[in-house]
């Protein structure tokens, strides 16, 4: 059969992964700490295409190389873009934003996650817990107690009411924190390739602020535009080729 | 069918809530003692088609996962208790608390409620009550030949009689919680106390961290009115990049079944 039907029919299926893709960032337009996702393709199974003469006389055939060509684009990987979202002034001692690189860490289940969104609020023992109820640690991989008069400064100190410090929130960045992998609840957990967490250096606190979704809305919406153009553009190539193999079958060699 | 079609759906959902509690926070920005309310979201699980670390050839490893999103929820509306504006009033039973802290007041069924609304009244029985006839924790009764109510920062009730003397009525007491967040909003400017809010603290006005009491002034509402109308044009326009993901996904549909003439 034409090998362009499968290509065509290949391409419209990652248009529709990627609208996949950007119908969750949108979704996510407005969820604090949200990281908008990339995606990477690759085309697979190259081939050499060859022209072959035969020559009879010779019993022999003359094999000219035309060129590659690849059979098919599939989606590859989805990387987590890490720019940092707009913050937003809410005057709440308990919302954190982290300036610069790392995220914070919180405990569920035992199971350590790893997040952006500093919305964080207390429980009715005082710990500083997130949406979700699970509670953030400090550098040393304990809650955090938030008591009465406490606040935490620019560093990442909780300080008491008198100024002393007394534990700091714990910031891990990760060698390559675009292969970590979304868990949901605003959460990301480490894998083989995003490398082992590490404290960050390079950041600053800053309470009483929320970092917003980092979805760029036009790059979504645009996406959106050319998912859907280049799905229609693959359904016409698929239209045209089934139409040239309908003339094979019913117009070349035809007895009349 | 497209995952995309659904979890567009779940953003127009969340924007939807969204508009309705800045609806609440604007019919609210009169109210006394009102705190505002913020919608808070989270996204949805990820469905992982390739997960990372899956052997794909001999050694070989799979880099990166492949993961699909599928969309948002909604995750808390938390009440934000920010102090607002006081506004004097003159009269000496609107007390507003300058601070951290709710005054009491004992519910018909007995249970104890809790508000930063202090627009107090006195009723027939001498009882200082709520605007719905609801009684101060600890009870106060001012007596019928009062002509002047004197309430002290600390919370000290005192009137000034007929005769001129100055008679002491009893304190007000105020209620802290360590997560006000976590508390439950019954209508009327009242809250219950829940497992999340942690059990109430009673403290004295002005001490250990409880804000003092003003007389003759009322707290209002604390909705930025700017904010929320900044809220409520992202609201909107995220409601419509959603709705486009949903047009979108439904033109690829149709552009599908017209490949089988």
């Amino acid at each position: 059969m034409l090998r362009g039907i499968y290509n065509s029919a290949m391409g419209m299926l990652i248009d529709m992964a990627k609208l996949d893709r950007i119908s969750n960032d949108l979704a996510n337009v407005d969820t604090a700490g949200y990281k908008q996702d990339r995606e990477a393709f690759k085309a697979i199974l190259d081939r050499m295409i060859v022209c072959v003469e035969p020559e009879p006389l010779k019993e022999t055939a003359v094999v000219t190389p035309i060129g590659k060509l690849e059979h098919a684009v599939v989606l590859d990987e989805v990387v987590v873009d890490f720019t940092e979202g707009a913050l937003e002034n809410t005057k709440v001692p308990t919302h954190l934003a982290i300036d610069g690189e790392g995220l914070f860490t919180v405990e569920r289940d035992g199971r350590v996650f790893y997040t952006r969104d500093g919305e964080f609020t207390l429980d009715s023992q005082g710990f500083l817990v997130t949406k979700s109820g699970d509670r953030v640690l400090d550098v040393n991989g304990n809650p955090i107690r938030f008591l009465d008069g406490y606040s935490f400064d620019e560093e990442g100190n909780l300080r008491d009411r008198n100024g002393n410090v007394v534990t700091r929130i714990g910031v891990y960045t990760f060698d390559d924190p675009r292969r970590l992998e979304k868990f949901g609840n605003n959460y990301f957990y480490e894998t083989e390739r995003s490398g082992r967490a590490k404290p960050s250096q390079n950041f600053r606190i800053l309470v009483g602020y929320v970092e917003k979704s980092n979805v760029e809305v036009v790059r979504a919406m645009v996406g959106m535009i050319n998912a859907l153009r280049h799905y229609e553009t693959s359904q016409r190539a698929i239209l045209v080729n089934d139409e040239t193999l309908g003339r094979l079958i019913n117009n070349v060699a035809t007895l009349r | 069918m497209m995952i995309s079609l659904y979890s567009a759906a779940t953003g127009m959902s969340a924007q939807q809530f969204k508009l309705d509690t800045i609806a609440n926070n604007l019919a609210n920005v009169d109210t006394t003692g009102y705190k505002k309310v913020r919608a808070e979201f989270q996204d949805l699980v990820y469905q992982y088609i390739k997960n990372a670390g899956t052997p794909t050839a001999g050694t070989s490893r799979l880099p990166t996962g492949l993961y699909v999103g599928h969309g948002v929820r909604l995750a808390a509306t938390t009440r934000i208790f920010t102090l607002g504006n006081l506004e004097q009033t003159g009269n000496a039973l609107d007390l507003a608390i300058a601070g951290d802290g709710f005054f009491q007041v004992q519910l018909q069924d007995g249970r104890i409620a809790y508000t930063r609304d202090g627009s107090f009244k006195v009723d027939s029985g001498g009882n200082i009550v709520t605007s719905n006839g609801l009684a101060l924790v600890p009870n106060i009764v001012v007596p019928t030949n009062a002509v002047a109510i004197n309430v002290s920062p600390d919370g000290i009730v005192s009137a000034e009689l007929q005769d001129g003397t100055i008679q002491n009525l009893g304190t007000i007491t105020l209620v802290r919680f360590v997560n006000p967040a976590g508390l439950k909003a019954i209508g009327d400017n009242l809250f219950l106390a829940t497992a999340s809010s942690g059990e109430p603290i009673e403290g004295t006005p002005g001490q250990d961290g409880f804000g003092s009491i003003r007389q003759g002034y009322l707290e209002k509402s604390n909705v930025d009115v700017v904010r929320e109308m900044v809220d409520m044009i992202t609201a909107q326009r995220a409601y419509e990049f959603n709705s486009r993901a949903i047009q979108t996904a439904d033109e690829m549909l149709r552009t599908a079944t017209t490949l089988k003439r």
